[in-house]
């Protein structure tokens, strides 16, 4: 744990074009982050997301400013010795998806194999680690066409690991996998920056998978980063006020974002506060909330030989309610 | 099983050899063949028909058959797309445009007796020259655009532009000149004589040598460019090389024998099929084995067994080259997705 590995973003501007014709999208980021982290890069689509992982894995050249790695200035690394501190794993769109899996792991050799590629027992010990450590070894043998998206993202990680850099790039590894899948791939790359020392920098729009994994998230803010601890973010109520001027709320306490809607009518509930919690957040699609001082309606939810019922206490009338459907259909003709 | 079909191409190549070398104006037998192979009788017809003849062309269609797939495995990589090959560069029109330059443009202004004159050298060093212009023209778009897919469209475009043009001329070429310039477009393997043999090879060979040297960079290639380039491959550098590969090997046969498609198609289809592999320096073998093997034939079925005409053998390469491309294209249905 000495010998820990830095990256050093200093000044940097980022974005496209030159000269006159120049688009910054991102200025005079300065943030230092060392080696067994992983780091998470939020904002909302077209912020700069890509065009930061991009630039720090040399695809573009910054604008302006400088991104260190252990004190050498990027630029002047080469190719190939850039290629053995950082690795970049992109959209898979483009690629081949006649490669077996296998095939696709081994390229991560490039930087360390000869000229025509051949690999060494040292290599193919590697690439089997690689696959091993990120679940794929039983498809070895697969072609990337008959894989799952989740799969596939995985043997991308795999490949990258095979290029064993301290460094993990990853554009939106959680952009098309089910809700499984994105927690299992968050908990992987949280997995391999602890047991490997990695720096993992990964981009991603979804907050709730990156609260309670990420160690730092890197946020998106106008067009600088606020570099912070996550849940530091949340308790500040950082992450509601960026969202000001949208219907769109992170509530704090469901860990998830949901459209804004502010209650007009009241209902009280009673019953195990998840049968609470569920039953307001389908009251809630209609505009109605839920709080201790309503005393007109009072909404009882009860369970009874593993079926639910609800029972609605109106003054002295009750009534029961043996579906979600029927209740809310009752409340929504009161109201 | 490698190793069997491996042998079993092997003995298809041999075969498909002796087969062409037997066949022609004249049908010669095997054994024939095979005394007049050792016999030193210059005097011997069937001797001076083997070697001043037959050889030459037979070698010919070999080394046409590995450089247009492998121009061809090349390009599909390159550019992403299962249905490029040697002409989709423009480099089949950049060589077209120097002999129609030539041969119609020289005949146009009534120096007919001096183009034939020049001969086959002035046709062989117009069509390289057309053909690496197009390629230099498109190595410095390159330089400039970083999306491969508009080099693609460029090249495309350069090709009918070219194309129109060679029209133009045609329309205003007197009938001789442009009967020859017809009769090359066709392609002909039989041209080709001892000299312009070692010329082809060492182009060949050295277009072989450069694919070889970048098949580590082709296989990274099949991730993509963002990947290939995080890998730590120079790109630019991997472009020179490729165009150079394909300028050499595509130039040079469209050079000597004229535009001839489909083998540049079809052929790495045909071994990834066989191989199952995206493995570039097994692709590159292989493809040059199946692509020396179908040249062979072709060219046996152009000369028409039994008869004295000779086919135009880019006609019977089209006849050949279509169905299996028809073919691949049923087979995979996601013929798009497997690029």
């Amino acid at each position: 744990m000495e010998n820990k590995l830095q990256l050093r973003i200093e000044n940097l501007t980022i974005g496209y074009g030159k000269g006159k014709t120049r688009k910054p999208v991102l200025t005079d980021l300065n943030i230092t982050t060392e080696s067994g982290s992983l780091i998470a890069l939020v904002g909302s689509n077209g912020k700069g997301k890509s065009t930061l992982l991009k630039t720090i894995a040399g695809l573009l050249n910054p604008l302006n400013g400088n991104i260190y790695i252990n004190n050498r200035e990027l630029s002047t690394i080469d190719r190939l010795s850039r290629a053995k501190l950082i690795s970049y794993v992109g959209t898979s769109h483009e690629i081949n998806k006649s490669l077996k899996v296998r095939d696709l792991v081994a390229l991560g050799r490039y930087p360390y194999s000869n000229i025509f590629g051949q690999l060494s027992d040292d290599d193919l010990k590697i690439i089997h680690r690689a696959m091993v450590d990120t679940k794929i070894l039983h498809l070895r043998d697969s072609l990337i066409s008959e894989i799952s998206d989740g799969e596939r993202q995985r043997a991308l990680i795999a490949r990258s690991l095979a290029q064993n850099t301290p460094i993990i790039l990853l554009d939106e590894p959680t952009a098309f996998l089910d809700i499984v899948n994105k927690f299992e791939m968050v908990n992987l790359m949280r997995q391999l920056s602890r047991q490997l020392d990695k720096i993992i920098i990964f981009s991603s729009h979804d907050l709730p998978t990156v609260l309670g994994n990420a160690d730092y998230m890197w946020l998106i803010f106008g067009r600088s980063i606020i570099d912070s601890i996550p849940e530091e973010l949340v308790m500040t109520r950082f992450l509601n006020s960026i969202f000001e001027n949208s219907d769109v709320v992170f509530d704090i306490e469901q860990n998830e974002f949901r459209i804004d809607t502010k209650p007009t009518k009241f209902v009280k509930l009673c019953g195990e506060p998840y049968l609470c919690k569920w039953t307001e957040k389908a009251l809630m699609r209609y505009g109605i909330g839920s709080n201790d001082k309503s005393d007109s309606l009072k909404i009882k939810i009860k369970t009874a030989n593993e079926s639910l019922f609800w029972e609605v206490v109106d003054g002295s009338k009750t009534e029961t309610f043996e579906s979600l459907k029927d209740l809310l259909g009752h409340i929504t003709s009161i109201y | 099983m490698k190793r069997i079909k491996t042998i079993i191409l092997f003995l298809l190549l041999i075969a498909t050899f002796v087969l062409n070398l037997s066949v022609g104006s004249s049908n010669i037998g095997f054994s024939k063949i095979w005394q007049a192979f050792f016999s030193c009788d210059t005097q011997d017809i069937v001797h001076i028909t083997l070697f001043q003849y037959r050889l030459p062309k037979a070698l010919t269609a070999i080394l046409v058959g590995i450089a247009l797939s492998v121009s061809g495995l090349i390009m599909q990589t390159v550019f992403r797309n299962p249905l490029a090959g040697p002409y989709i560069l423009g480099v089949s029109s950049g060589a077209s445009l120097g002999v129609a330059l030539v041969m119609l443009g020289a005949g146009s202004f009534g120096l007919a007796s001096a183009v034939n004159q020049l001969g086959n050298g002035t046709i062989i060093i117009s069509a390289v020259a057309g053909a690496m212009a197009v390629l230099m023209l498109l190595l410095v778009v390159s330089f400039r655009i970083r999306d491969i897919m508009t080099v693609l469209i460029l090249g495309i475009l350069f090709s009918s532009g070219i194309s129109a043009f060679i029209g133009i001329m045609q329309y205003f070429s007197p009938d001789s000149m442009l009967k020859a310039y017809v009769i090359w477009t066709m392609g002909s393997l039989g041209a080709v004589d001892m000299q312009q043999l070692v010329w082809l090879t060492v182009s060949v060979f050295v277009g072989v040598l450069l694919s070889l040297l970048s098949s580590k960079q082709l296989n990274v290639m099949l991730l993509g460019e963002d990947y290939a380039r995080t890998s730590g491959m120079n790109i630019l550098r991997f472009r020179v090389l490729v165009f150079t590969a394909t300028g050499l090997l595509a130039g040079s046969v469209t050079a000597y024998c004229g535009p001839i498609g489909f083998i540049g198609i079809m052929v790495p289809h045909l071994a990834r099929l066989l191989t199952k592999t995206t493995n570039h320096q097994t692709l590159i073998f292989y493809s040059s084995i199946i692509g020396a093997i179908l040249m062979l034939l072709s060219d046996t079925v152009s000369q028409m067994p039994g008869y004295t005409g000779v086919l135009p053998i880019n006609s019977v390469t089209a006849f050949l080259g279509i169905p299996v491309v028809i073919w691949i294209v049923l087979k995979n249905h996601k013929f798009s997705s497997s690029f």
